[in-house]
C-alpha cells in the first residue's frame, strides 16, 4: 500500500518543518508542565528543558550564536539561579499548596483569550510582501541577511554601540541592586546607623 | 358732581406743598440743630406747625368759598417706568378739595393744640425716667414733626401710589412714638406689634392698589372718580369690588378694624399726647380717608358692591364687638382706645353704606372730642401718677377745668344733644335705619345701636370711676385693678422634636436668657420704667390741677365738642342742606335719601340715655360696688371680655400655627431633600469608593489578570477601528466572502 | 507538511506566551511565578529570531540578545527581591503577601 508520505522522494521533504515541529512539542510539553508541576523543582527542571528546546529552534533557524547564549545564559545561568532561589526558599520539595479554584479559571481566561487575540491576529496577517533587506539611506558593510557571528559582532559596535555599553551599565547596576536587596542584615552596634538618626529609625521598618 | 376734571391750584393754594413741609423742615431742624434743648425744639415744631395751620386755614376758606368748584390738583411725574403709558408713570402730587381742606385743618388744629398740650405733658413725665432728659424731649417733638409732615403728606396725595407712601411713613412714626419709652419692653412690644399687624393689611393695600390700577388704568383719584362716574359700565365689577376689598384691607390694619384692632390697645404704651393724636386723631382716621377718597370704587355709579357690604359689616362688627370690651377695661387709655376702635366701626360702617356725609362728619367730629378725651386723660395720668382708673376717683374738685372738658367730651362720645357727637353719630344711625328694611340692614343696625347703648354705659362708666367718688389713690381695691396678662405663644410643635432634632433656641430658653438680661440690667433703671404702669408714689396724698398749658388746649377743644355739631345738623330739622354737607361736594351722589323722619333720632338718643341711666345706678353712688356688682353678673363673661375675645390669643396661635407649619415643611426640605442631595453625594462618592476600594485586593496575580484583559479589550477595540484588524468586520466578511 | 512557515513559529511562540502568562497569573509560589516570567521572555525572543530569519535581518537577533540580556538581570533582581520577601515574610505565597490590600 502507498504511504501518504513518498518517503523516497528525500529532496523535498522539509526537514526543517519537522524538526521544528519536535522541538516545538518538546517545548510546549515541557512548558506545560513547567505551570501545572506540583513541585517547583521539577518545574525547574522542566524550565530547563524547555529553554533547551528553545536553543535548538534558534539553532534550526541559522542564529547559532543566539543558540549558544541561550544556553549559557538561560539554562546555566538563570535557570541555576531559580533552582538556587529555590532550594533557598525551603519549599523545594513539598507540592504546592491548593490555589483558590478561582484562581486558575482567571488564569484560563487570561491566556486563552490572549491566544485567540494573538491567534487571530497572525492568521489575518499577510507575511508575504517582501520587506526590504536594508533600511533605506544605510550602506552596510555587512550582509544583513546572514545570522553570522561575525555579522553580530560587526552589528553590535556599529550602530548598537550604545546599547551595548548601556547593556553593561545596567546589568552592573543589577548587581549592585540585587546583592543590596539581598544582603543579610546586619544588626550588630558597630554597623548601626549614627545616633542623630536613632530616635526616628525604631518607628520605622528595618534599614538595610 | 361735575363732569370736568379739575383745576390747577389757585390762591392760596398754589402754597399748598409748604403745608406739609414745614413740619418736616421743622423735624431736619430739630434732629440736627436743637436737639439739646428740648423746650427750644417744641418751639421749632410749634412753630412749623402754626405755618401748617395758616395755610390750612387759608385753604379751607378758598375751598368754602366756592364749594361746588372742582377739585384742584397739580402732579409731576417722579419716576419714568415705561414713559407714556398711564401706569408707567410713578407721579407725586398734591390734591385740594374739599375733603382735603377740612382734614387739613382738622389735622393741623388737633395737632397745634396737641403740641402745646404736650410741651407740659413731656415736662411733668420726662422727670420719672431718670436716663431721659431734655434730648427726649427734642425726639419727641421732632418725631411728632414728621408725623405731621406724614399725615399732610397723606391727606394732600393726588393719586394712590402717593398716598402708600405716606401711609407707610405715617406707620413708621407710629412705630417710633409708640415706642418712644423704648427701655420698656411692654412699649417696644407693643410698637413692633403695631407696625407688623398694620403691615399685614398694607399688604393687601398694595395689592388692591395695583389691581385697580390695572382695572381703571389711573391711580389718581381725580381720574378714578371721572373713569368710575363716566363709564362704570365698562369696568368689571368682579376686579372693582376685589380691589376694593383688598384697599379696605389696607384701611381694616391702619384704622384698627376687626380683626387687625389689636394693636391699638397695646400702643396706648406711647405717650398720651400720641395716643391722643395718632390714634384717636389723625393716623386711624387715614383708613377712613382712604375709603373716602375711593369712595366711588366702593359705590360706582352710586351702587353699592358687595365690597362695600363688606366694608359696612366689618365696621359694624367692629363697632359693636370695641364697645363690649371697653366695658371691663381699668386703664384709662384702654378705654378710650377701644371707645377709638369702635367709633372708627361706626365710620366705616358709614362709608359701608354709602352715607359719605355721615362717615366723614363723624370722622371730624370724633377727632376732636376724642383727643378732647385723650388729653383730658393725660392731664388725669400726670396728677395721679398712674393708669389704672381704680387709683383715681373724686378728681371733680381737685382738678376742675381737667374735668369740665372731659365732661363736654364724655357727653359728646356719649351721643347726647346738642352736643357734637350727637349729630354725626345720629346720622350714621339714621342712614343706616334707611336700610332696615333688608336683613343685612337690620343686623347693621341692632349692632351700631347697640355699641351706641355700650358706648353711653362705658363712658358714664369712666366718668363716673374717675371723677366721682373720693379719691383712692394707691389705696385701690386689689381684686378690681391690675392689667390683663397677655397671651403666650404656643409651644414649637411636636413633629420637630419627635423627629430628634432639638431646636437650638426655643421660647423659654430665650425668655430665660432675657430675663437673665433684664435682671442684670434691672440695677440701673428705676423701678418706674418697668411694666407698662408708670407707679410711683404720689407725690401728695391728693392730685391737683395741671398747668395751663395743659388745660388750655382742653377747653379749646372741648368748645369743638360742643359746637361742632351745628355745622352738621340734617335738612330734616334746619329745612336746608346742612353747612357741612353742602361744603363737602361729594364726589358722587350719595345713598344717603333725604328723606328725614324723626324716630331713628328719638331712638339713638333714647339708647344712649339708658346707657348712661344704667351705668348711673351702677357707679352713681360708690364705683366699686358697682364694678364688684357687674362682673359677679357677667361671671365668665367679664374675663371673656377682659382678655379682648381671646382675640390675641387667636393671632399668636394661629401665626404660630402657620409659621410652625411652615418651618416643619421648610425644615423636612431642608433635611431630607436638600441635605439629601448634598450628603447624597458625598456618601454616593464614598459608597463608589468603597466598591472600587475592593478591587484593591493586594494580590498581584489578580493585578496581573486585569493588565491582560484590557489588553485583551484594547485589541478588539482597536480591530473595530482599524479594518483588517482580526476583530473587524471588514476582516470577517472577507474572511466569510460577505460583500 | 509543508516548508517551515513564519506563522507556525510564531503560533509556537504565542502558545508558550500564553502559556507562560497562565503560570505568572496562577502560581502560588512566586519563584514559579518567575519561571512562567522566563517562559514569556522565551517566546519574545523565539519571535524575534523567526522575523530576522524569515525577513531576513539581523537586527532581530540584536534585539533578542538585548531581550536575553536584560531577561537575566531581571530575574535577579527579582530573586533578591524574593529572598528579601522570605526573609521578612517567612514565605513566599503569593496568595498571603497582599498587605497591599484595601
Amino acid at each position: 500500500m502507498p504511504l501518504p508520505v513518498d518517503i523516497y522522494a528525500w529532496d523535498n521533504f522539509p526537514f526543517a518543518s519537522a524538526v521544528f515541529w519536535c522541538f516545538a512539542i518538546v517545548m510546549l510539553a515541557c512548558a506545560f508542565y513547567v505551570v501545572t508541576a506540583k513541585r517547583i523543582f521539577h518545574a525547574g527542571i522542566a524550565m530547563i528543558g524547555c529553554f533547551v528546546c528553545v536553543a535548538g529552534i534558534y539553532a534550526l533557524l541559522g542564529a547559532h550564536f543566539m543558540a549558544g547564549l541561550q544556553l549559557l545564559v538561560y539554562v546555566g545561568a538563570i535557570a541555576t539561579l531559580l533552582l538556587f532561589a529555590v532550594m533557598l526558599t525551603d519549599k523545594m520539595m513539598e507540592p504546592q499548596r491548593k490555589t483558590t479554584f478561582f484562581q486558575p479559571v482567571l488564569g484560563l481566561i487570561a491566556s486563552f483569550s490572549m491566544l485567540l487575540v494573538l491567534w487571530l491576529t497572525l492568521s489575518s496577517s499577510n507575511f508575504a510582501a517582501p520587506q526590504p533587506a536594508v533600511l533605506e539611506g544605510e550602506a552596510s558593510a555587512i550582509n544583513l541577511a546572514s545570522l553570522d557571528t561575525a555579522n553580530i559582532g560587526l552589528r553590535l559596535l556599529s550602530p548598537y554601540t550604545v546599547p551595548f555599553e548601556l547593556i553593561s551599565v545596567i546589568i552592573l547596576a543589577t548587581l549592585i541592586g540585587a546583592a543590596a536587596i539581598a544582603r543579610k542584615e546586619d544588626r550588630s552596634p558597630a554597623t548601626a546607623p549614627p545616633q542623630a538618626a536613632a530616635a526616628a529609625v525604631p518607628s520605622k521598618p528595618q534599614e538595610q | 358732581m361735575t363732569t370736568e376734571s379739575y383745576l390747577p391750584l389757585t390762591g392760596i393754594a398754589r402754597f399748598a406743598w409748604a403745608i406739609p413741609l414745614l413740619p418736616f423742615l421743622a423735624f431736619i431742624i430739630i434732629s440736627f440743630i436743637t436737639r439739646r434743648w428740648g423746650k427750644i425744639s417744641a418751639g421749632v415744631a410749634i412753630l412749623g406747625l402754626l405755618g401748617s395751620l395758616g395755610g390750612a386755614l387759608g385753604i379751607l376758606f378758598q375751598r368754602l368759598s366756592a364749594p361746588q368748584a372742582p377739585p384742584m390738583q397739580i402732579s409731576f411725574p417722579w419716576i419714568s417706568l415705561l414713559p407714556n403709558t398711564p401706569l408707567g408713570v410713578i407721579e407725586l402730587g398734591l390734591l385740594v378739595d374739599n375733603l382735603s381742606a377740612f382734614m387739613l385743618t382738622m389735622v393741623c388744629f388737633i395737632g397745634l393744640c396737641i403740641q402745646i398740650y404736650s410741651v407740659a405733658y413731656m415736662s411733668a413725665e420726662i422727670p420719672h425716667f431718670p436716663t431721659q432728659g431734655s434730648a427726649s424731649m427734642s425726639r419727641f417733638f421732632g418725631w411728632l414733626s414728621l408725623f405731621m409732615f406724614s399725615m399732610l403728606g397723606l391727606v394732600l396725595a393726588n393719586n394712590l401710589l402717593q398716598t402708600y407712601i405716606f401711609w407707610e411713613l405715617v406707620g413708621l412714626c407710629s412705630y417710633l412714638l409708640i415706642g418712644f419709652w423704648y427701655f420698656k419692653t411692654s412699649a417696644a412690644h407693643a410698637s413692633k406689634k403695631a407696625f407688623i399687624v398694620t403691615r399685614f393689611g398694607d399688604l393687601g393695600l398694595l395689592m388692591g392698589i395695583l389691581l385697580l390700577g390695572i382695572a381703571l388704568q389711573r391711580f389718581d383719584f381725580v381720574g378714578i372718580t371721572d373713569t368710575l362716574s363716566t363709564n362704570a359700565g365698562q369696568i368689571n365689577i368682579g376686579l372693582l369690588t376685589l380691589a376694593g376689598l383688598l384697599i379696605f384691607c389696607g384701611a381694616v390694619g391702619k384704622s384698627a378694624q376687626f380683626p387687625l384692632h389689636i394693636w391699638l390697645p397695646d400702643a396706648m404704651e406711647g405717650p398720651t399726647p400720641v395716643s391722643a393724636l395718632i390714634h384717636a386723631a389723625t393716623m386711624v382716621a387715614a383708613g377712613i380717608y382712604l375709603v373716602a377718597r375711593i369712595f366711588p370704587v366702593f359705590h360706582p355709579a352710586g351702587i353699592p358692591t358687595s365690597a362695600a357690604m363688606a366694608v359696612a359689616f366689618i365696621g359694624a362688627i367692629t363697632a359693636f364687638v370695641a364697645a363690649t370690651i371697653a366695658v371691663v377695661q381699668n386703664d384709662i387709655k384702654k378705654v378710650l382706645a377701644y371707645s377709638t376702635i369702635s367709633q372708627l366701626g361706626f365710620m366705616m360702617t358709614a362709608l359701608g353704606i354709602g352715607a359719605y356725609t355721615a362717615g366723614t362728619f363723624h370722622l371730624f367730629t370724633h377727632a376732636f372730642f376724642k383727643a378732647l378725651l385723650f388729653l383730658g386723660s393725660g392731664a388725669v395720668i400726670v396728677a395721679c401718677h398712674s393708669n389704672d382708673m381704680w387709683h383715681m376717683g373724686g378728681l371733680r374738685k381737685a382738678l376742675p377745668c381737667t374735668w369740665f372738658a372731659f365732661l363736654m367730651g364724655c357727653l359728646a362720645l356719649a351721643g347726647i344733644p346738642p352736643f357734637a357727637g350727637f349729630w354725626s353719630k345720629d346720622e350714621i344711625l339714621t342712614s343706616v335705619s334707611l336700610i332696615n328694611d333688608t336683613p343685612a340692614g337690620m343686623a347693621l343696625y341692632i349692632l351700631l345701636s347697640l355699641a351706641t347703648f355700650l358706648t353711653a354705659f362705658y363712658v358714664t362708666r369712666l366718668y363716673f370711676i374717675t371723677f366721682e367718688g373720693k379719691f383712692r389713690g394707691m389705696a385701690a381695691p386689689a381684686d378690681l385693678q391690675g392689667q390683663v396678662p397677655a397671651p403666650t405663644l404656643p409651644p414649637p410643635a411636636a413633629t420637630s422634636l419627635s423627629l430628634g432634632f432639638q431646636p437650638q433656641w426655643t421660647e423659654d430658653k430665650a425668655q430665660k436668657e432675657n430675663e437673665a438680661r433684664r435682671k442684670a440690667k434691672q440695677r440701673l433703671l428705676p423701678p418706674a420704667c418697668l411694666g407698662c404702669y408708670m407707679e410711683h408714689a404720689a407725690h401728695s396724698a391728693h392730685p391737683h390741677e395741671v398747668s395751663p398749658l395743659m388745660w388750655l388746649p382742653l377747653l379749646t377743644l372741648s368748645l369743638f365738642a360742643i359746637g361742632l355739631g351745628f355745622i352738621g345738623i340734617p335738612e330734616g330739622i334746619s329745612g336746608a342742606p346742612s353747612f357741612y354737607e353742602a361744603h363737602i361736594y361729594p364726589s358722587t351722589p350719595v345713598v344717603h335719601d333725604h328723606d328725614f323722619t324723626w324716630a331713628p333720632m328719638i331712638f339713638s338718643v333714647a339708647v344712649s340715655l339708658l346707657g348712661i341711666f344704667a351705668s348711673w345706678l351702677l357707679y352713681g353712688r360708690d364705683a366699686m360696688s358697682g364694678e364688684r356688682k357687674l362682673r359677679s353678673k357677667l361671671g365668665k363673661l367679664a374675663i371673656f371680655l377682659q382678655q379682648k375675645w381671646y382675640m390675641d390669643h387667636i393671632w399668636a396661635k394661629l401665626l404660630s400655627y402657620t409659621m410652625y407649619a411652615g418651618a416643619n415643611i421648610a425644615e423636612f426640605f431642608d433635611n431630607y431633600i436638600f441635605d439629601g442631595i448634598v450628603n447624597g453625594c458625598a456618601r454616593l462618592t464614598k459608597r463608589f469608593g468603597e466598591i472600587l476600594r475592593q478591587e484593591h485586593s493586594g494580590y498581584v496575580q489578580n493585578y496581573l489578570f486585569i493588565i491582560v484583559v484590557a489588553l485583551v479589550v484594547l485589541a478588539i477595540a482597536i480591530g473595530y477601528i482599524e479594518p483588517g484588524f482580526v476583530t473587524s468586520p471588514v476582516y470577517w466578511s472577507k474572511l466569510l466572502q460577505l460583500q | 507538511m509543508e516548508q517551515l512557515q513564519l506563522q507556525h513559529i510564531l503560533l509556537v511562540a504565542a502558545c508558550l506566551f500564553c502559556l507562560g502568562l497562565y503560570g505568572v497569573l496562577t502560581r502560588r509560589n512566586s519563584i514559579a511565578m518567575l519561571m512562567g516570567l522566563e517562559l514569556m521572555f522565551n517566546a519574545v525572543n523565539l519571535n524575534l529570531v523567526a522575523f530576522a530569519h524569515f525577513l531576513p535581518h539581523l537586527d532581530g537577533v540584536i534585539l533578542a540578545m538585548f531581550g536575553l540580556a536584560i531577561a537575566a538581570a531581571e530575574s535577579a533582581v527579582g530573586i533578591a527581591i524574593i529572598l528579601s520577601v522570605y526573609r521578612n515574610f517567612k514565605h513566599i505565597d503569593t496568595e498571603n503577601i497582599n498587605q497591599l490590600k484595601g
